[in-house]
């Protein structure tokens, strides 16, 4: 009977869990966000207004989240598509330091599928906050003006067909 | 075999046991009948006991144990499972939906039959029908000796949203939560998202007049006593989990002496 119960109560958070993977990419409701500074694993400094004239897909994430971890490769294969053209992937951490997010990228989890893309610290969260996020995963899309299209709370596999053709329309614009 | 003859199991454990658990069915304001979890300790209890509930996922083995563990420390607990009772679904819509009556029932029972002071303790999405249920408490008992019977809701990850997060647009929180005067103590896993606005959260609640306290628990994510890919340091958490309530519990009574 107690391993019916473990059983059939791993079957309700793997069906939470898995809601929240069926994400869906819609149009931004809210208002535009502000710009941001943040450093990457290398200590490199990023502002979003550098990557003007490009496709940004802003990524908040951390390692305890499952969801955010399992859709980082599908990020990782995206990027790789677009790697000749005008679009860039920031995953920005919340709030955990460089150790804890080194060891994550070097588990055997990850060696799969590096990431090549930048890894931002927001060890404050003061992004979090400018940004109103509230959950995790939540990702954006913004175009080449600098604007935000679209957003998204949960999981997405990222290479799907749907989010390719996303993307591929912003690129064309 | 012999030796695992039932009775001989009862005599072995016997001696260990310091507290008694028995079901108490209540009928609900609607009429339905509702069964309490109640755990009393063996040998006396403090002034203030436990009236627990169980967050959106339902009542599990974990929070009966849980339960067995504070009456272990000479405090008395009762657990109802609003969800349960009325064969509603398990999910946030759920908790949204209750109102306080139920809890206000819960709580006018407890305290006829103990005497005693509650503490309201509950986990996610269950603060609301919890906070609603204390604040017709205190509506109904307002300027008499019962008011403050309600010492206070100890609360772990509360999840007082109004709908499901929308990427880049602000927070609404359920009216309730402006609405409460009762103390909160608030215990929040470190590893969640909510963690980072729990000072807007802190600001909404005192609107009402709550005094609320913070506790951040490092290293552990929301529901991390239930969940089945809990990391060795969330288990170990979770087993002292019934003494950081219990904990919660003595320093919202010594603030209010």
């Amino acid at each position: 009977m107690k391993r019916l119960s473990a059983l059939l109560f791993s079957l309700l958070i793997a069906l939470y869990a898995g809601s929240l993977m069926a994400g869906e990419l819609k149009p931004y409701k809210g208002k535009p966000l502000p710009d941001f500074s943040l450093v990457d694993m290398n200590g490199k400094q990023h502002s979003l207004a550098d990557y003007k004239g490009k496709v940004v897909l802003i990524n908040f994430w951390a390692t305890w989240c499952p969801p955010c971890v399992k859709e980082m490769p599908s990020m990782q294969r995206l990027q790789d598509k677009f790697a000749d053209q005008p679009f860039e992937t920031l995953a920005v951490n919340m709030g955990e330091d460089k150790a804890t997010i080194q060891e994550f990228l070097d588990s055997d989890q990850m060696k799969k599928t590096p990431l090549s893309f930048s890894i931002l610290l927001d060890s404050d969260g003061a992004v979090l906050k400018s940004w109103k996020i509230f959950a995790f995963p939540t990702t954006f899309l913004i175009d080449k003006e600098g604007n935000i299209t679209h957003g998204l709370f949960g999981g997405l596999e990222w290479d799907s067909p749907e989010a390719v053709a996303v993307v591929e329309e912003l690129l064309a614009k | 075999m012999k030796l695992f003859r039932p009775w001989l199991i009862t005599f072995l454990i016997a001696p260990v046991l310091v507290f008694a658990s028995e079901t108490r069915t209540i009928e609900l304001p609607d009429g339905d009948m509702m069964d309490m979890r109640v755990v009393k300790p063996e040998s006396g209890s403090a002034n203030a006991m436990i009236l627990g509930f169980p967050c959106d996922q339902g009542m599990r083995q974990v929070e009966l144990r849980m339960s067995e563990q504070i009456a272990e420390q000479n405090i008395e607990v009762w657990m109802a499972d609003l969800l349960g009772s009325h064969f509603l679904p398990s999910e946030a819509s759920s908790m949204r939906n209750l109102t306080g009556e139920e809890v206000l029932a819960l709580i006018e029972d407890a305290h006829e039959q103990t005497g005693k002071r509650v503490y309201l303790v509950t986990a996610g999405f269950g603060a609301i029908p919890v906070l609603r249920g204390a604040k017709e408490w205190v509506d109904k008992y307002q300027g008499t000796e019962k008011e403050k019977v309600v010492a206070g809701a100890i609360l772990l990850y509360p999840e007082l949203n109004a709908s499901e997060p929308e990427p880049g647009v602000a927070m609404q929180y359920m009216s309730i939560t402006s609405q409460t005067s009762i103390p909160v103590y608030i215990l929040q896993p470190e590893n969640t998202p909510a963690r980072w606005w729990l000072d807007q959260l802190k600001t909404e609640l005192e609107k009402g007049g709550a005094q609320v306290t913070i506790d951040i628990l490092p290293k552990v994510r929301g529901y991390f006593f239930m969940r089945p890919n809990a990391t060795e340091h969330e288990k170990s958490v979770s087993h002292v989990l019934p003494q950081i309530v219990v904990n919660a519990m003595n320093q919202m009574n010594t603030a209010q002496e």
